[in-house]
């Protein structure tokens, strides 16, 4: 669904009345945080919301204006292996381009190798930082970042983060009264009720989360803490005017532009996802389960192939292909044949038959019902079929009844 | 007395506006009925001149592309008779629309905005990346919007309708009012003609009021199974003295919300709001957005939180990293265990690596789960280990295994290490991303082995402008940060490859890839 009045219920005040001169805005800081991996929209919504590409195309916008900082709470990637790597050098890359004020590193980032996370300090030029997860010669653990003698910017790593030697974020927070001090935790809410009471007022305190930003942000102690969710759906505004914050979240609709620089950093991640061979790199199951191919089951279940050819999964992988995402493993599981098994999908040209979703997507791995008519297929296939790959995330209409009438065999 | 009360009951209830209109013309709606109540009727007319009727003038500012003209026309003709008649927008110096056509679309908030009793609209002449031009449609869209702007209609962010309605069209359709956004026009043209009315007679009306209630404004459902989908009760009542309507704005599909959408005055109702959990793990907040007409709140937050716990866990949580001997096998092991009240039972292990060896065995132990507990608790599951043979290669690679159990809503679970043998490079390569060609840029790799000391004895670069350093990390000798130095050239792809001489035994020779790209 869309939220026609999202940005004037955050944003807009009946400027006609209330605007004056003394109620100018001194700063603002624009904010990112938790993108856990969701370089592209997600598909939790309809229309798909989010992305670096737009999230930065609003960023290099909004950040050209006076007294604008652009600060990332931290928690990139989910960090579970080379594609992960290779994301988190995307983002670094993009948000270099935009000329951060400080990048916090969040646990999952410490789950990364300690050299991909220095080089990652290097891509952004130091920006990204810690005030207490210690990593020498990584980060360069500022206490904190001074800009232009007016803000002071502290990130923070909750307690029992992985990797590093964490001091305990209470004790590390230093207030300075004549700076607004920024603070980026990148723990949960309760951790940063608790660390807000040792904060001044007027403070920002930008805390992770995972659903949806919270829009009416909570006062503790004359601080401001604020949520900006998950996925990177949306980039966090906070206006401060005459010491008090308003907080906006611009939502990354598909009316936003992409950003020219990000759109080549994800085309770069694209290409090395596909050089580095990640879909055959991918750990895949030993089963022992022989797929035959749609073709195969054509040769006896005429009708029902006849059918499935003209029904979008039999174009499955095609749509990929357009968007060229046909190499990410992430994407080609749910778009061909027993991807995640030795014997499935490996690439278009080894496995031609098992492209696109086909019959054993849904009735399981043809082999031994070939070899013996009478022994049936694996799986009985119903709605329960379907849903591994049509979750919410991915596939928010999904309504059984009316999708099986599209492929009804 | 008795006079009063006839006066009373002679006055009328001022007109609502649906939740589709404006936050300026609802905050001018309830001044004119504030003031209109209390006989304030010069402060009424005053704030009524600011809710722009009959003729409206607009302009284009500075650079306007040359269709502008014709643009505007189809405008003008579109509000005429979607209005019939009421609202003549026309061309004048004088404008309240000021119309600005930009190179690109905006950052920020691409709509149009009252600003110092002024409308401002900005249209992109271009979108995408190559800069595409937008089409003539896309253009007049922007004409209408800012027009039906100054209708008091509360516009859509998305480009492609002409106003606030909650289906996003297609890109590319003709415009046309939905019956949504006709009905609210209507609403508001009505409402504001009644309140001239009233102003010029000096009648007084009761002002409306609509109040939306909300009870409670925020829950938790606590610990809730993934999967399931976890219920919460929300009373909402009109606490006004008018019709209070609203449009519930759910952020995602797995949000799930009675349909109702209007409540009479005195009028409550339960709703039992839900959050689908599949999917999720861990704690979650979700909000529902209701965008109301009651002016005191024209937008209310239900914030509703739930902590999505699943049926198993595995421990480490995160991905385990395994360092293995260059000499005989390697074995590691993680534990699965259970939710109390969810026994689970592991039917099978399966790895993912011919020659990986999985064995299962029942588990018990203390474990101190955050997701659950604040304090370690004794806990039922199972032992999996992995044993990596001798053979296994050297390097860095992921493997995973995958653990069938019993259960219904996670029958299957992929646990990931990440292993290492011999010396490994972290990343894996040099990448430059997109440096600025004339300038230099740095960066590093660590050089590691997981249990043994090793020296460099030489490092040479093969390939374009570089440069390559290294230092050692540790006292040990078992961590050597490389780096890397561009010292800029033409612009163009950046290749190249670090060759480093070891003294171990099977690493004798480590080449690292250097890639990207010169801007």
């Amino acid at each position: 669904m869309k939220s026609p009045l999202r940005l004037l219920a955050l944003c807009a005040v009946p400027a006609a009345f209330l605007a004056s001169p003394d109620s100018e805005p001194d700063l603002t800081v624009l904010f990112t945080g938790d993108i856990r991996g969701y370089l592209s929209p997600c598909g939790c919504s309809k229309p798909q919301i989010g992305g670096l590409l737009r999230m930065a195309s609003v960023i290099r916008g909004l950040k050209s204006a006076p007294n604008t900082l652009f600060v990332d709470l931290g928690n990139w990637t989910q960090a579970t292996g080379r594609q992960d790597e290779l994301k988190a050098d995307a983002i670094a890359e993009t948000f270099a381009s935009l000329k951060p004020d400080y990048l916090n590193v969040g646990p999952l980032d410490l789950q990364l190798s300690e050299g991909q996370l220095a080089s990652l300090a290097e891509a952004t030029k130091g920006a990204l930082d810690s005030s207490n997860a210690i990593l020498p010669g990584v980060l360069a653990n500022r206490e904190g970042r001074d800009v232009a003698g007016k803000v002071w910017i502290q990130g923070l790593v909750p307690d029992g983060a992985a990797r590093a030697t964490v001091t305990p974020p209470a004790t590390v927070l230093s207030p300075r009264s004549d700076r607004a001090h920024i603070v980026l935790f990148a723990g949960p809410k309760d951790a940063a009720f608790r660390l807000a009471r040792s904060l001044g007022p007027g403070s920002l305190l930008i805390y992770s989360s995972q659903g949806d930003p919270t829009r009416t942000p909570d006062i503790v102690g004359g601080a401001t803490l604020v949520s900006l969710g998950d996925k990177g759906r949306y980039v966090g505004k906070a206006t401060r005017t005459n010491g008090k914050w308003e907080i906006a979240f611009l939502e990354l609709g598909p009316e936003r532009p992409d950003d020219h620089e990000a759109t080549t950093a994800y085309r770069s991640y694209l290409n090395r996802v596909g050089e580095e061979r990640l879909l055959a790199a991918m750990p895949r199951l030993q089963k022992g389960t022989l797929f035959v191919g749609s073709a195969v089951c054509g040769g006896c279940h005429v009708k029902e192939y006849n059918v499935w050819l003209k029904t979008a999964h039999a174009k499955a992988l095609t749509t990929l292909e357009k968007t060229g995402n046909d190499k990410d493993p992430e994407c080609v599981g749910c778009h061909v044949v027993g991807l995640t098994y030795r014997e499935g999908f490996m690439d278009k040209s080894k496995t031609p038959d098992l492209a696109h979703v086909g019959c054993e997507s849904c009735h399981g791995a043809g082999g031994k019902h070939v070899r013996n008519v009478s022994e049936r297929a694996s799986v009985h296939a119903d709605a329960t079929s379907c849903a591994s790959c049509h979750v919410p995330e991915h596939s928010p209409g999904f309504d059984f009844q009316k999708y099986w009438e599209k492929i009804k065999h | 007395m008795l006079l009063a009360l006839t006066v009373l009951i002679a006055q009328q209830l001022g007109p609502t506006l649906p939740p589709w209109t404006s936050e300026h013309i609802h905050a001018v709606n309830r001044t004119v009925q504030s003031a209109l109540a209390d006989g304030r009727f010069e402060e009424a007319a005053k704030a009524l001149a600011t809710w722009p009727d009959g003729r409206i003038g607009y302009k284009f500012v500075k650079d306007a592309p040359p269709e502008a003209t014709a643009l505007g026309a189809a405008a003008e003709k579109f509000w005429r008779g979607a209005s019939n008649g009421a609202l003549l927008f026309e061309r004048s110096e004088d404008a309240l629309i000021e119309i600005e056509f930009i190179e690109s679309a905006p950052a920020g908030d691409p709509e149009p905005v009252w600003e110092k009793g002024k409308i401002l609209a900005r249209i992109p002449l271009t979108f995408g990346t190559q800069g595409q031009r937008s089409s003539e449609k896309s253009l007049l869209h922007g004409v209408l919007r800012a027009f039906g702007f100054a209708a008091g209609l509360a516009p859509s962010h998305y480009r492609g309708n002409v106003m606030g309605i909650d289906d996003r069209l297609p890109f590319i359709t003709e415009p046309e009012l939905q019956p949504k956004e006709k009905e609210a026009l209507d609403r508001i043209l009505a409402a504001r003609k009644r309140l001239a009315a009233a102003t010029s007679d000096r009648a007084r009306i009761i002002a409306a009021a609509p109040r939306l209630v909300i009870e409670p404004i925020e829950l938790d459902a606590g610990n809730v199974t993934t999967g399931m989908v976890a219920k919460y009760t929300v009373t909402i009542r009109n606490a006004g003295n008018a019709p209070v309507e609203f449009v519930p704005e759910l952020t995602c599909r797995c949000l799930y919300l009675d349909p109702i959408h209007e409540l009479a005055p005195g009028e409550s109702k339960t709703i039992e709001p839900g959050i689908d959990t599949n999917g999720i793990i861990g704690p979650v907040h979700k909000s529902i957005l209701f965008h109301t007409n009651d002016p005191s709140d024209l937008h209310q937050e239900l914030k509703l939180h739930v902590n999505s716990v699943p049926e198993y866990r595995v421990l480490p949580a995160d991905v385990m990293r395994v360092t293995l001997s260059e000499v005989g096998a390697t074995s590691a092991h993680f534990i699965l265990y259970a939710t109390p009240g969810n026994p689970i039972q592991v039917k099978e292990a399966i790895p993912s690596r011919p020659g990986l060896e999985v064995s299962i065995e029942p588990w018990v132990g203390e474990i101190l789960d955050p997701l659950y507990d604040t304090q370690p608790v004794r806990r039922l599951g199972y032992k999996v280990v992995a044993t990596f043979p001798a053979d296994f290669p050297t390097g860095i690679d992921w493997v995973s295994i995958a653990i069938r159990t019993d259960s219904r809503r996670q029958p299957i679970y992929q646990a990931t290490m990440q292993v290492q043998k011999g010396i490994v490079a972290q990343p894996k390569s040099f990448y430059f991303g997109g440096v600025e060609h004339d300038k230099e840029a740095t960066r590093s790799v660590e050089l590691s082995h997981g249990s043994q000391k090793f020296s460099i004895l030489s490092a040479n670069v093969e390939g374009g402008p570089f440069t390559v350093a290294f230092q050692k990390l540790d006292d040990d000798g078992k961590k050597y940060k490389i780096t890397v130095t561009y010292k800029g050239s033409e612009p163009g792809g950046l290749a190249g490859k670090v060759i480093l001489k070891t003294d171990h035994k099977g690493g004798e020779e480590i080449v690292i890839p250097i890639g990207g790209t010169a801007k």
